[in-house]
């Protein structure tokens, strides 16, 4: 066997091996490599004790604040007194406004009436 | 519950190296937990596995970038310099997984690192045991390689 497939053989050993600890009484090259392996088994394992940060909570509340802020921005309502109208409303619009936030499973609609005909 | 959690993040984290990805990953993982609890008999433990294994290959395939592999905080319980170099072969560890094929990272990080018995694996990744061995036994002779040609 080559020194390849003897490097094969001890990374594939689970249980004692008597020909493989023969080879490697009479080769450094090879037990070298089983020291390596070694070593890197007993780090893998302590890999495995390692705490990892838990999800974050997804902050859903953000795209809902942005959202009411720019509905009160689109429609004016952003601290507007109440005037009463000049002329009276001849026809009402609706317009619909959908809004994408960073959470796909989270879409805004918002149905905002439009009142015309009061500069005609 | 907080176990489950661990080990679903630690395995994620290992297979694709980016711990913002794995935090992705834990959240699918438990939504289908959620939707799966009833069909689940006994200890969730290997569906947990088999489900993020299956998340990670699929986010491997669909080739969702990750960053290169973060660095790990130091056991300071060691003599110093010991713990010097565990935590650098720790670190190339954590570099030389990214090298392995995702089957074999797979295989490696289950075997090796949860600590999961060969037939665990095997039914876990629905292969045969000795397909298995062949890829641990790789794997571990690309770390070795990897690790050896960069002290």
């Amino acid at each position: 066997m080559t020194c390849q497939e003897w490097e094969q053989r001890l990374a594939e050993a689970e249980e004692p091996d008597s020909a493989a600890d023969e080879h490697l009484a009479t080769c450094p090259h090879c037990r070298e490599f089983a020291c390596e392996l070694e070593a890197n088994a007993m780090a893998l394992r302590a890999m495995r004790d390692e705490v990892l940060e838990a999800p974050p909570r997804r902050r859903r509340w953000i795209p809902a604040i942005a959202a009411v802020l720019v509905v009160l921005t689109i429609t004016g309502a952003w601290f507007r007194p109440h005037r009463p109208p000049m002329t009276p409303v001849r026809t009402q619009k609706t317009l619909m406004v959908k809004m994408l936030t960073p959470d796909p499973d989270v879409i805004i609609y918002w149905l905002i009436d439009t009142k015309q005909g009061e500069s005609e | 519950m907080a176990e489950h959690q661990q080990l679903v993040l630690r395995t994620a984290y290992r297979l694709l190296g980016n711990l913002e990805d794995a935090r992705d990953t834990a959240q699918e993982v438990f939504l289908r937990l959620l939707k799966h609890a009833g069909e689940i008999a006994g200890e969730p433990q290997a569906w947990l596995y088999r489900v993020t294994v299956n998340i990670c290959m699929d986010r491997h395939r669909r080739r969702i970038p990750s960053a290169s592999m973060e660095r790990e905080p130091a056991d300071h319980a060691r003599d110093p310099e010991q713990t010097l170099l565990f935590e650098e072969r720790k670190r190339l560890l954590n570099d030389g997984l990214a090298i392995l094929s995702p089957r074999e990272r797979a295989a490696v990080v289950l075997r090796d690192i949860e600590g999961l018995a060969t037939r665990e694996v095997a039914q876990i990744l629905g292969v045969e045991e000795v397909t298995i061995r062949s890829h641990v036994a790789e794997a571990r002779v690309k770390l070795a390689k990897y690790v050896r040609g960069r002290r």
